[in-house]
């Protein structure tokens, strides 16, 4: 997918970002189950055994509270915060810079340029920092 | 209806295509459209104006004005209406200014209405047709009205679609002509899915990155095919919402799904998650569905994806772990395979070489969907192969090359480097017999993976009423089944550019498509698992 620069994401523009934190204790154990054939796990219990611990989610909450940026929200179950901020202070948080694109489908996009280092303070607990790349990723099948 | 006198519609006779052969009548209740023509209010001026043009005195009228002067009468529009509705048929469209009316009605009642039999034909040069012969006719008090119906035949006009396919390569639309379509109902009833069930009590989630529904159009599709209208909710997930965007859009992918879950299972509850189409969109579109504890949804159908090799390993990993998540919830999760065969890559700037698994589908915690194409003659199924669509389209599969072979596969496949392998089941998806559906006010045929998913989500919801729990993770439960208990049918024949169908799974149409009725069967006879300790 060729894709043209348009230039560098405002630095003003409200960016929200979606924080997966790592699960509390092995997936494996997960895994298990289903072998197993157990029968499934209410959402409600998913949520307390699987769900994200607390206290990261607490971390993060300060953290993002701490560099400027707004909880909009937290759900253990998912095990998702989700933040929001200006383009600027996300890019410095983040050490990168953000660029804004247009596909050659014609989509506008912001991705990253160059790694993405994640805070020390998030490293312990994210698993992984979704939002800074809105590059389209999925193509429907419906063919008519 | 009332026996009634009919004329003969003039010039609307019809001779026998050369060479055709019937292949039998065509099932009562197909639903077509009908497109009738209606005179002009003033044909002796109209022709003196065309008349005119033709001798050079440009004398043009707008749109506007042609169609108050040279329209339908409204008196005859209504006449037109009221006889429709008489009979029993839905009006689609009534236009004063291109004189047409377009009715929708079954088979069997288009054909007492207008005086014809309706028979499906193979045509000479390949392919099937709807055809008729004689004339058609109308009621005496319509005959000066009607001057044609158009719609109850679907004769090719020239060559077969085959055809005509090559020649119009590039113009998608036009090239993807169907020759048979089917409504969902119809297909659920081809695979025998199980009766005295409606879904009732269960929500299906239906992921969508972009798109949206319009509420009119579903409620005409399910009335036309004498369902109820199930309840649909839009779930806003990153600010994605419901956007109906017209021609060309997702919109088609959206009505899809919830039109072929609704048909398939009308009393479930449809809930859509809007997203953006973003990984940070689809991920939490995936979490938000699996985790709802509003309308805490028991099967899950996704129609997006991408080749594997297009994803970041962060992004593959928090999905699996989503679906891992719904697996042990007791989600059922179907994930179209592709559309672009083996490659997975649409041919074209951008095609990476070889074969490609594509995801969601590869994720060992879905059930991957691949397509088949379907020959159907007296309402039932003669000839299954997988979809490959030369040049047009054909199922995705193969093996991943992240997620190894889990231990429900283990059987299958020794020697295929250790790797999950899809798809998982299959269905009917070529476009060329796909899928009636309406989108944004039109009746359009659609197919591609994207119709299996949905197709097999809304035979879990009937599965999941009639096993009194739901069927949750599938795949160990599909693969543990005995081939003797005919739950599938296996598709041995065809490939999709990569891989060959054969006796058993293969990497095109899984263990196969199913029997509804058989699968219940075999899955309620199955031994209950062991509890925990």
């Amino acid at each position: 997918m060729a894709a043209r620069a348009i230039g560098p994401t405002h630095p003003d523009e409200r960016i929200e970002l979606s924080v997966l934190l790592k699960p509390p204790r092995q997936l494996e154990e997960l895994e298990a189950r289903l072998d197993q054939g157990l029968p499934p796990l209410s959402r409600e219990e998913y949520a307390v055994r699987y769900g994200a611990d607390p206290a990261d989610v607490a971390r993060v909450e300060a953290f993002a509270r701490a560099h400027g940026l707004q909880v909009i929200e937290s759900s253990p179950a998912r095990r998702t915060v989700r933040l929001a901020g200006t383009a600027g202070d996300v890019a410095a948080l983040f050490g990168t810079q953000l660029v804004e694109y247009r596909s050659a489908e014609g989509t506008r996009f912001r991705a990253p340029t160059g790694p993405i280092h994640i805070p020390d303070e998030l490293e312990d607990v994210a698993q992984a920092v979704f939002g800074l790349d809105t590059r389209p990723v999925a193509r429907r099948r419906a063919l008519g | 209806m009332a026996e009634q006198q009919r004329v003969p519609l003039p010039g609307s006779d019809k001779q026998p295509v050369r060479g055709a052969e019937p292949l039998g009548d065509l099932h009562p209740t197909e639903r077509l459209e009908v497109t009738l023509q209606l005179r002009p209010r003033d044909a002796h001026e109209l022709a003196a104006r065309v008349d005119g043009l033709a001798a050079r005195r440009p004398d043009i009228l707008s749109r506007e004005e042609f169609g108050q002067q040279f329209g339908t009468d409204p008196a005859d529009l209504a006449a037109v209406v009221a006889f429709a509705r008489d009979n029993g048929l839905v009006v689609v469209d009534a236009s004063a200014s291109t004189r047409t009316v377009v009715l929708s009605g079954t088979v069997a009642q288009l054909s007492a209405v207008f005086g014809v039999s309706l028979a499906a034909y193979a045509h000479p040069d390949g392919g099937t047709f709807r055809g008729r012969q004689g004339p058609i006719y109308v009621p005496p008090a319509l005959a000066n009205v009607v001057q044609g119906v158009f719609g109850l035949d679907d004769r090719p006009a020239a060559r077969p679609h085959l055809r005509r396919l090559s020649e119009l390569e590039g113009i998608e639309i036009l090239a993807k002509k169907p020759r048979a379509s089917f409504s969902p109902i119809q297909i659920s009833q081809l695979y025998d899915f199980p009766s005295g069930a409606t879904g009732q009590g269960q929500c299906v989630g239906i992921i969508e990155l972009g798109g949206g529904f319009r509420t009119a159009d579903l409620k005409t599709y399910f009335q036309q095919l004498g369902l109820q209208v199930p309840t649909v909710v839009a779930v806003s997930v990153d600010h994605g919402r419901n956007q109906p965007a017209g021609p060309n859009s997702a919109d088609a992918e959206v009505m899809l799904d919830i039109e072929v879950v609704g048909a398939v299972a009308p009393g479930v509850k449809i809930a859509v998650y809007f997203a953006p189409n973003t990984d940070q969109g689809f991920i939490d579109a995936i979490t938000t569905a699996v985790h709802d504890t509003v309308n805490r949804p028991s099967v899950i159908s996704i129609s997006w994806g991408a080749p594997e090799v297009q994803w970041t390993q962060a992004s593959l990993k928090a999905m699996d772990q989503a679906f891992q998540a719904a697996a042990a919830l007791g989600v059922t999760v179907y994930c179209a395979a592709g559309d672009n065969g083996a490659s997975d890559f649409p041919a074209g700037p951008g095609q990476q070489p070889g074969n490609h698994a594509d995801f969601p589908a590869s994720s060992p915690h879905v059930v991957g969907c691949g397509g088949t194409a379907i020959t159907v003659t007296n309402n039932a199924i003669t000839r299954e192969v997988v979809w490959n669509d030369t040049g047009d389209g054909a199922t995705g599969g193969g093996f991943s090359a992240v997620f190894p072979t889990p231990t429900w596969q283990t059987t299958l496949q020794g020697g295929q480097g250790g790797k999950r392998g899809v798809p998982d089941v299959s269905g009917d998806a070529s476009p060329l017999t796909g899928y009636a559906v309406r989108v944004d006010g039109q009746s359009e045929v659609i197919g591609g993976t994207s119709a299996v998913a949905p197709l097999w989500a809304g035979l879990t919801a009937l599965l999941n009423n009639k096993l009194g729990k739901p069927l949750g993770f599938a795949n160990p439960v599909l693969y543990g089944l005995a081939p003797s208990s005919g739950a599938f049918v296996d598709i041995t024949q065809g490939n999709n550019n990569g891989f060959n169908a054969g006796t058993g799974w293969d990497a095109c149409t899984g263990l196969g498509r199913p029997d509804g009725a058989k699968l219940l069967a075999a899955i309620a006879s199955r031994p209950a698992a062991v509890a925990a300790p």
